[in-house]
C-alpha cells in the first residue's frame, strides 16, 4: 500500500483539480476577467474576442499541465518499480533516475509547449519576450481564434512594422481577424520554414510583406535552430541546404525537435536572466542599425546579390506558394520596399529578377494575391532602413485593409468563406 | 576540435569505446594518434612544431642525462632553453615585438615600419612549451630520470585533453601514468563522468552567457556605463573566464579520469581568496606552481633579502603575464599583480612583527571580527582581482580599439557614484557570478560526486543537463584559454 501511496495521492488531486474546474471553473474565469481584464488585454496584446473563454481555456490548460505532471510522477514511481527492483546494484540506481527524470522532464515540456498558458508564462512585455516565446503566444491566441476567416501577417520584424494587426482587425471586424506571426530578420526560407510548423487551421488567408531583403541578402537561417526538423529533412536534398547552412546548425534544428528544453533555452534564458542579458545583441544591432543610416545603407547594399541562396528563397516562396495552395490558404503577396536611402542603392536587377519572378509564380498559382505596387514610402517615413513610422504604419495597414476588402473579403459576410482567386494591382501609388 | 562541438562528441564517441578494449600499449598508440587527430583538426601545419619540439626535448633531456660534466650539461639545458623560447617567442611575440620596436623608433623621429609577417599563433603553444621545458629541467636536476619510451614521452606533451590549454602537467606525475597499464575504478569514471558535465555547464551557461554581456561592455572605445555599472561588466568577465577557464580544466580532468589518468587540479576557489597570495594558490594553479618553481625560486626566492624577494616576485608575474599573450595590457595585468603580492607580503611581515598574540580567548562581537575582516578582505581583494581583469580583457580587444582609451574610460566609470540605476544586466550577472561562487565554495565537493548520496547525484545530474540543454549558448565558442 505504502509503494502505491505517492500514486494515489496523485490521481486524487488530479481528480479534484478536474472537479473543481467543472464546478468552478466559469465563475472563476468571469471573476478573474471581472478584476484583471487590463492584465488579460495585456498578456494578449488586445488580440483574443471572447476574453472570458479565454480565461476558462487557461484554466483548463492549468488543469491540464497538472495533470501531465501527475502523470509524468507515475510514470517514474511504475518504471522504478518496474526496472530497479531487478537490479541489484544501489550505486548505479542515480544513473537510472537521472535518465529518466532527463527524458521525464522533457516530456512534461513537450506536451506544455502545446498550451498557451505555458507561453505565457515567458511573457515580459512587448519589448522583453523572446522572438519564440511572442511567436508562440500569437500562434495560439490565433488557433484558439474561433473566428472565421483568420490571416496570418508572416515575414520579418520589417512586415510587423508595415502591418498592424490589431489595427487591421479593427478595421475589418467582424469580417476578418488577423495575427502577426511574423519572426525578426526572417527571409523566405524561414517564413516557408514557420509556415510547415503551423496547424492547417490557424490562418485561412497568409499575408507576407517583403522586400529585395528577403530574397537577395543571404540566408539569415535563425528560425532554423528552432523550427528545422526531423520532417524538414527532404529539403535538405531539394534546396541544397547543407551548401548553404553548417550542418551544425541544422542539427540544433533536430536536437530541438528531439528536445524541448533544448528548444526552449533562449526562453528559459530570457526567463531566468530577464530580459538584460539575453537582448543585448538585440541592443547591440538596434544601436548599430540607428546610428548613421547612410553610412548603414552603404554597407548593407554590399550584400545583396543574385546568387544560389537568392535561388533558395524563390525555391522556398515557390514551395510556400504550394504548401498553401494544399492547405486551401490564400496567399497575399505584398512586394514592399526598402528605406529609399537603401533602396536607391540597389541594383534594379533585383527588383526586375523578383518581380519577374512573381509573376512566374502567379502564373502556376492564380490563387495568389499579388500587389506588387503598394503606396511609395519615402525616407521620412522610415525610422531606420527597414522599418517605417506609427503614422506610417497605420497608412499602410489602411491601404492593406482596403485590398483585403476588395480580393479576398468580397463576400466574405455572407457565406464567411474565401473568394476565388484575383490579380490585383493597385493604381494610387506611385512607382 | 573544441570540446565543444559537434565533432569533438564524435571524436569521443569513436575514441572511448576504442581505447577501452586495447591493452596497455596499444592504448598509449591509440591515445597519442588520437591526440595527433584532435589537434591536427585546427590545421595540420601545426602539427610540425608540436613534433618538434617534443622530438627535440625527449632527445635532449636523454643527452643530459648521459652527460657526466655539469658544465656540458648546462649548455645543453641552455640550448634547450633558447630553442624553446626561441620557438615560443618567434610564433607570439614576434608581432608584438616588431610593433613595439617600430613604435619606439618612430617616436625619437626614425621612420620604421613593423615587419609584418603574419604569422599564425599554434594553437596551446604556450602550454606544451612549458610542459616540456619542466621536463627538461627537472631531468637537469636529476628530479626525474628521462623516459625511455619515446611513445610515452610523446603522449605526456601531446595527450588531447591537456594539450591545447592545460593543466600544464609536470612530467613526474603524468609520465608515470603512461608508464604503467591502468586500473580504472568505477568511482574514478563516475567523478569523471560528471566533472565533463559540469565543465560543460560552466563553459556553455555560465562563460558563453556572460561573454555577450562581456563583449558588449568592451566592444566599443569606452566603457558601456558612465557609472558603477561598469563595475557589472567586469564582474561578468570575471566569472566568465573563471568558468571558461576552470569549465575546461574540469573537462580535461574528467576526460582524463573516464580513461584512467589523474590530472592536477587547475581552480579551486580564486574569488574566495582573501589576498593574492591565496589568489594564486586557487587560479591557474598549475601555471603558478610552474612560474614558482622554475622562474620565482631560481631568481632567488625569498632567500636574498627583502628587496629582492618585491623583485622577483614582480618579475615573476610579469613575465607570467607576457606568458598570456603578445600584449602591452598582459604586461599590466601581471605587473599588477606583482606589485599586489609584493605589497601583501610586506603587509603581512610588518603584521606579523607589531601584532601581539591574543592573551585570552575571544568572545561574542570579539569573536566574530576575525571572521568579518576575512569577508570584507575576500569582498575588496576581488574587487583588486577585477581591475586586474579590466587590463586583461583589454589585452584582447583589436588593436583598432585604443587599449588605454578603454581602460582609462572604464576606470573613470567605475569611481563615479551610481548615477543611472540599475541595468537589466546586472541581474543576470549577479545570478550566474553567484552560482560561480557556489561552485567555488564547494569545489572539493564537486570533486567527490561518487561520495554523494543516490537522490543528490540523481538531482545534480538532471539539473545540470537540464541547465545545459535548455540554458546553453550553442554557438561553438572557442575557450579563452586556447589563444594563449
Amino acid at each position: 500500500m505504502k509503494r502505491w501511496r505517492t500514486q494515489l495521492i496523485g490521481v486524487g488531486l488530479t481528480g479534484m483539480v478536474w472537479l473543481g474546474y467543472a464546478l468552478l471553473g466559469r465563475r472563476v474565469a468571469r471573476y478573474v476577467f471581472a478584476h484583471f481584464s487590463e492584465t488579460v488585454m495585456w498578456l494578449t496584446v488586445g488580440s483574443v474576442m471572447d476574453a472570458e473563454k479565454f480565461v476558462q481555456n487557461r484554466l483548463w490548460e492549468a488543469a491540464y499541465l497538472f495533470s501531465a505532471l501527475v502523470a509524468v510522477i507515475i510514470i517514474h514511481n511504475l518504471l522504478t518499480g518496474i526496472f530497479l527492483k531487478k537490479t541489484s546494484g544501489q550505486n548505479a540506481h542515480w544513473i537510472f533516475h537521472a535518465i529518466v527524470g532527463f527524458v521525464l522532464v522533457n516530456l512534461w515540456l513537450a506536451v506544455a509547449c502545446h498550451t498557451t498558458l505555458f507561453w505565457f508564462a515567458f511573457w515580459q512585455g512587448k519589448e522583453g519576450t523572446t522572438a519564440l516565446a511572442r511567436f508562440q503566444v500569437k500562434y495560439h491566441v490565433l488557433l484558439e481564434s474561433r473566428a472565421l476567416p483568420k490571416a496570418a501577417i508572416m515575414g520579418s520584424s520589417q512586415a510587423h512594422r508595415q502591418v498592424d494587426d490589431q489595427f487591421l482587425n479593427d478595421y475589418l471586424a467582424p469580417n476578418l481577424h488577423t495575427g502577426e506571426l511574423g519572426w525578426p530578420g526572417a527571409h523566405a526560407y524561414d517564413v516557408y520554414l514557420i509556415h510547415r510548423g503551423l496547424d492547417p487551421s490557424t490562418a485561412q488567408i497568409i499575408i507576407w510583406y517583403f522586400s529585395e531583403a528577403d530574397f537577395y541578402m543571404g540566408l539569415s537561417g535563425d528560425t532554423v535552430p528552432l523550427f528545422f526538423g526531423f520532417k524538414d529533412i527532404p529539403d535538405c536534398r531539394k534546396f541544397d541546404l547543407e551548401k548553404h547552412i553548417p550542418v551544425r546548425i541544422l542539427s540544433y534544428g533536430l536536437l530541438s525537435d528531439l528536445l524541448p528544453a533544448f528548444y526552449l533555452r533562449d526562453v528559459l534564458s530570457q526567463r531566468i536572466l530577464g530580459p538584460g542579458v539575453a537582448m543585448i545583441r538585440q541592443r547591440q544591432h538596434d544601436a548599430t542599425v540607428k546610428d548613421n543610416l547612410d553610412a548603414g545603407a552603404a554597407r548593407l547594399s554590399r550584400m545583396f546579390q543574385i546568387d544560389a541562396k537568392s535561388a533558395l528563397q524563390k525555391s522556398a516562396l515557390a514551395s510556400l506558394a504550394m504548401d498553401c495552395a494544399k492547405r486551401q490558404q490564400r496567399l497575399v503577396l505584398i512586394a514592399g520596399q526598402l528605406n529609399p536611402l537603401l533602396g536607391r542603392r540597389l541594383d534594379p536587377a533585383l527588383r526586375i529578377d523578383l518581380l519577374s519572378f512573381l509573376r512566374e509564380l502567379q502564373r502556376q498559382h492564380p490563387d495568389i494575391v499579388l500587389i506588387t505596387n503598394p503606396p511609395f514610402q519615402e525616407v521620412s517615413d522610415y525610422i531606420d532602413l527597414t522599418h517605417v513610422n506609427d503614422e506610417r504604419r497605420r497608412a499602410f495597414t489602411r491601404f492593406v485593409a482596403e485590398q483585403l476588402k476588395a480580393t479576398v473579403l468580397t463576400n466574405v459576410a455572407a457565406s464567411a468563406s474565401i473568394m476565388p482567386s484575383g490579380v490585383f494591382k493597385t493604381t494610387n501609388s506611385t512607382p | 576540435m573544441i570540446f565543444n562541438s559537434l565533432i569533438f562528441l564524435l571524436f569521443l564517441a569513436v575514441v572511448l569505446p576504442v581505447y577501452y578494449q586495447l591493452k596497455h600499449r596499444p592504448q598509449n598508440w591509440f591515445l597519442l594518434f588520437a591526440s595527433y587527430f584532435f589537434y591536427g583538426w585546427w590545421d595540420p601545419r601545426f602539427l610540425g612544431l608540436l613534433w618538434f619540439t617534443s622530438f627535440f626535448d625527449y632527445f635532449c633531456a636523454r643527452w643530459i642525462d648521459k652527460t657526466a660534466s655539469p658544465i656540458r650539461r648546462k649548455w645543453l639545458l641552455a640550448g634547450s632553453m633558447t630553442v624553446n623560447l626561441t620557438v615560443l617567442g618567434f610564433f607570439k611575440y614576434f608581432n608584438f615585438f616588431a610593433d613595439s620596436a617600430a613604435g619606439v623608433l618612430n617616436f625619437f623621429g626614425l621612420a620604421a615600419h613593423p615587419l609584418a609577417l603574419h604569422i599564425i599563433l599554434p594553437i596551446g603553444i604556450s602550454f606544451y612549451t612549458f610542459m616540456s621545458m619542466s621536463y627538461t629541467i627537472d631531468v637537469y636536476r636529476r628530479e626525474l630520470k628521462p623516459s625511455a619510451s619515446l611513445l610515452d614521452y610523446q603522449l605526456f606533451v601531446c595527450y588531447f585533453p591537456h594539450l591545447v590549454a592545460g593543466p600544464i602537467m609536470r612530467a613526474s606525475k603524468l609520465l608515470p601514468q603512461f608508464q604503467t597499464a591502468r586500473v580504472i575504478k568505477r568511482e574514478q569514471v563516475v567523478n569523471g563522468f560528471w566533472l565533463v558535465l559540469l565543465g560543460y555547464f560552466k563553459k556553455v551557461v555560465i562563460s558563453d552567457r556572460l561573454a555577450q554581456v562581456v563583449n558588449w561592455g568592451f566592444g566599443g572605445p569606452s566603457a558601456p556605463f558612465a557609472d558603477m555599472n561598469s563595475w557589472f561588466v567586469i564582474y561578468a568577465f570575471a566569472f566568465q573566464i573563471y568558468a571558461d577557464f576552470s569549465g575546461y580544466s574540469d573537462i580535461a580532468r574528467g576526460l582524463s579520469k573516464i580513461m584512467g589518468f589523474e590530472l592536477m587540479e587547475n581552480f579551486k576557489s580564486p574569488y574566495l581568496a582573501a589576498n593574492p597570495s591565496e589568489f594564486w594558490r586557487n587560479w591557474h594553479i598549475s601555471l603558478s606552481t610552474w612560474l614558482r618553481d622554475y622562474l620565482y625560486i631560481p631568481l632567488g626566492g625569498n632567500r636574498r633579502g627583502t628587496f629582492r624577494t618585491y623583485l622577483n616576485l614582480t618579475i615573476t608575474m610579469l613575465l607570467g603575464g607576457l606568458w598570456h599573450g603578445a600584449g602591452a595590457a598582459f604586461v599590466l595585468w601581471g605587473f599588477f599583480h606583482g606589485v599586489l603580492l609584493a605589497v601583501h607580503r610586506a603587509w603581512s611581515q610588518w603584521r606579523e612583527r607589531i601584532a601581539a598574540p591574543p592573551t585570552v580567548a575571544r568572545s561574542g562581537f570579539a569573536a566574530a571580527i576575525p571572521g568579518f575582516a576575512r569577508f570584507a578582505s575576500v569582498v575588496i581583494f576581488f574587487h583588486l582581482t577585477c581591475l586586474g581583469w579590466l587590463f586583461f580583457r583589454a589585452g584582447s580587444v583589436p588593436a583598432k580599439v585604443g587599449q588605454l582609451n578603454l581602460i582609462e574610460s572604464f576606470l573613470r566609470a567605475l569611481f563615479t557614484p551610481w548615477q543611472h540605476g540599475w541595468d537589466p544586466i546586472c541581474w543576470g550577472v549577479l545570478l550566474y557570478g553567484g552560482i560561480g561562487l557556489f561552485l567555488q565554495w564547494k569545489n572539493g565537493l564537486m570533486d567527490r560526486f561518487s561520495e554523494w548520496p543516490a537522490r543528490w547525484q540523481a538531482a545534480g545530474m538532471i539539473t545540470v543537463l537540464l541547465a545545459i540543454a535548455g540554458l546553453g549558448v550553442f554557438e561553438g565558442a572557442q575557450f579563452i584559454y586556447f589563444q594563449f
